[in-house]
């Protein structure tokens, strides 16, 4: 039964209860029309028995009439005879009419029929005689019996006639009583599968009233958990379910907001745009935020406005379309984002400030240490020329932190312009152009297949760049340095690595790598500034993906970055 | 007096040291004999329209023909003296390059919108003025002859 819908079982029933009234309603006619069938047939014989009876009686009285005027010669005794001709006339046209649809009756009672002009013409004979006076004739006429013959033939067929009426009646009894029976039959059988199925389609609505019952308690016991402020509108735009916290955020009681329009939930400057959005959304309603890029605010009781988040659901129901909406206050996270707004904007100026106020004097040292060496050549001796070396390098040194500290910062700031980047080219081209430590040691490169990405070309470059490097660099004291550049696929991302077997690194500060100025050797054993592996990671994460890295001390260290699959990565 | 001859080139820059070091640089190719230094914006300005403390030359006013123009300057900032300087009719197609602190500052962009015609990375050395002024068909300027038209 469960495939058929609540809708469907009441549409069922109803045609049942209409079919069902109809048949006991045919049935009872038809029983009807058989019980007046079996009394019409009953009173129809009994009238037919009477017309019998009296066709017999009549053929007495003309015999009885004959006779009496033979005996006595009296003319009173020849009134009886004359009624009798015209009895008989009356009472066989009558039963004739009667038993026109009984041809078996009939053709008895033609031969009756024969037997009684028969009747009539001997007693008419007899009559004649008689008046004639020859008694004897008329004796020989009564002693030879034929008149008796007559009449007696005359009562046969009327009793078997009555015999035959009678059997025909109780088939047609018997008859109309089957059929009456098989109809009760009928109506029983039809009324006891309509009491069962009335019985189950019961069962089946009072199973269907408790799941529906079940069902709102769920939804209402969903909408109560939902994490967000939730008011369900119609398509008038009336509140018609509200949730404990919609009730807290806008301070109106349930009451109050129930069946009240949302826009009391909504600046008054924008209650007419708000009843227009409102009938469109409604007209192709769709899951989806309300008014995606703009800022919404709403107002509670009181006036106070506040900036929220709202995103719309449509549900149909049996009471028509309704309107889920979901509300989040935002304030605090607009105060947030305002706050990182302001600090973005202070690291910017603070940035810029360090990139022009930081250099000038670095300038003015590598600048007037360079007129030193140059202009006071000869004045300098051997030490001399040493330690403005010194102070060059190190104001270079310093250059290059403040440059990458800037790289660093302005990588915050960039946009990522994603293109498709051939990552073979991309490593190759880098490994051409890297300055190879003049130490010359032949670095073994072992470039595996690498597949094109969907990325910022130009950071992109940039983790390659510094992955290589400090693979080159941290391998370089090795005898035969091994820079393997390979990529394998996991959980339908990108995983890229740069193995090297450099001086590797101990696990345990694996997670320092990443950070700014954060380094593992010192300044004698490896130079750097501690902003590439910084540099990889924020680069990375831009993209959505993620790096980490593996290190064995003294045996080597892997690189590993992810980049998420996209659409448009071939 | 600097406008008593053509001045070749007006450098405008804030940082005495990093003025210095340019001007020693430029001298040492022999590129300096006509160089007027401007200390602010504001004296720019001044210099190039004859007005404030040069008003008394507006008469005898000569263009420079090349001016290096630092950013980041008190009072008048160099974006600014650019924007005027490309939006006068009589000095719009003095060639100006822009002093940075570095290449991948926002404004070097700025600057190449308003009309900036290159920029060196400083501290300025020989190579890289030379490498800007060729790249702007000015070598002339370098042989001290007028443009050939």
């Amino acid at each position: 039964m469960k495939k058929y819908s609540p809708g469907w079982v009441l549409n069922a029933g109803t045609l049942i209860i209409v079919g069902t009234i109809l048949t006991v309603f045919f049935i009872s006619v038809r029983q009807s029309e058989r019980v007046r069938n079996t009394s019409e047939s009953v009173n129809r014989t009994q009238a037919i028995i009477q017309h019998i009876q009296r066709l017999v009686m009549t053929a007495l009285d003309n015999e009885t009439g004959a006779r009496g005027f033979v005996i006595s010669g009296k003319n009173e005794f020849l009134e009886p005879l004359h009624q009798s001709a015209t009895t008989f006339t009356i009472e066989i046209i009558k039963l004739e009419e009667l038993l026109k649809n009984t041809p078996p009756l009939l053709n008895l009672l033609d031969s009756m029929k024969g037997f009684i002009s028969k009747r009539i013409h001997f007693s008419d004979s007899m009559i004649l005689t008689r008046k004639r006076q020859d008694l004897q004739a008329v004796v020989h006429m009564v002693e030879a019996g034929e008149g008796k013959g007559y009449s007696d033939q005359i009562r046969r067929i009327g009793r078997k006639m009555e015999r035959l009426e009678e059997h025909l009646l109780q088939e047609r009894k018997l008859k109309n009583e089957n059929t009456i029976r098989n109809l009760n039959i009928l109506l029983y059988s039809l009324l006891g599968t309509v009491l069962i199925l009335s019985l189950a389609m019961i069962r089946r609505i009072r199973k269907d009233i408790a799941s529906k019952e079940a069902t709102e308690k769920r939804f209402s016991g969903l909408l109560q958990a939902a994490p967000d402020a939730t008011v369900i509108a119609d398509e008038q735009g009336l509140m018609r379910m509200i949730n404990k916290q919609a009730e807290d955020l806008f301070g109106y009681t349930r009451e109050e907001m129930l069946n009240q329009p949302v826009e009391i939930l909504i600046p008054a400057d924008l209650h007419a745009a708000h009843v227009h959005h409102r009938n469109s959304f409604m007209k192709k309603a769709s899951l989806r935020a309300m008014g995606a890029g703009l800022e919404l605010y709403a107002v509670k009781k009181g006036g106070i406005q506040f900036p929220v988040e709202i995103s719309l659901s449509p549900i149909k129901t049996d009471e028509g379309q309704l309107v889920i909406a979901s509300i989040r206050n935002i304030t605090q996270r607009k105060q947030l984002e305002n706050a990182l707004r302001r600090s973005n904007a202070e690291m910017e100026a603070f940035t810029y400030s360090v990139s022009h106020d930081l250099r000038a004097p670095l300038r003015g040292i590598v600048g007037f240490t360079s007129i030193l060496e140059d202009d006071y050549r000869d004045k300098l001796d051997a030490e001399g020329h040493r330690i403005t070396g010194i102070i060059r390098a190190n104001t270079l040194k310093m250059g290059h932190l403040i440059d990458d500290l800037l790289a660093f910062s302005r990588l915050g700031r960039q946009e990522i312009q994603k293109m498709n980047v051939d990552t073979k080219a991309l490593v190759q081209e880098i490994i051409g152009e890297l300055h190879l430590p003049e130490s010359g040691k032949k670095i073994n490169w072992n470039i595996k297949d690498l597949p094109p990405v969907y990325g910022d070309l130009k950071t992109l470059r940039q983790v390659w760049i510094n992955l290589i490097s400090n693979a080159v660099k941290y391998s370089s004291k090795k005898e035969e340095p091994v820079i393997t550049i390979g990529h394998t696929t996991e959980n339908g991302q990108q995983v890229f690595f740069v193995r090297d077997n450099g001086v590797g690194f101990d696990n345990k500060y694996r997670d320092k790598l990443f950070r700014v100025f954060q380094r593992l050797h010192g300044e004698d054993e490896f130079e750097g500034t501690g902003v590439g592996l910084a540099l990889v990671e924020k680069i990375i994460a831009r993209h959505g993906g993620r790096v980490w890295a593996e290190g064995i001390v003294g045996e080597g260290a892997v690189f590993y970055f992810t980049l998420p699959a996209e659409e448009g990565s071939r | 007096m600097p406008h008593s001859n053509t001045v070749e080139i007006l450098l405008a820059e804030d940082s005495l040291h990093d003025a210095e070091l340019t001007i020693r640089e430029l001298k040492k190719h022999n590129m300096a004999n006509n160089l007027v230094h401007v200390k602010d914006g504001e004296e720019a300005l001044d210099f190039i329209f004859g007005r404030g403390k040069y008003v008394s030359l507006a008469d005898k006013i000569q263009f420079p023909k090349l001016i290096l123009l630092d950013i980041q300057m008190p009072k008048v900032n160099g974006i600014e003296v650019l924007k005027e300087v490309k939006s006068d009719p009589r000095t719009h197609n003095i060639p100006v390059v822009i002093l940075t602190s570095s290449k991948e500052h926002p404004d070097v962009q700025r600057c190449y919108e308003l009309g900036a015609n290159s920029y060196i990375v400083k501290p300025v050395n020989f190579e890289g003025f030379a490498e800007s002024i060729r790249n702007l068909g000015f070598y002339w300027l370098l042989l001290n002859q007028p443009p050939v038209k």
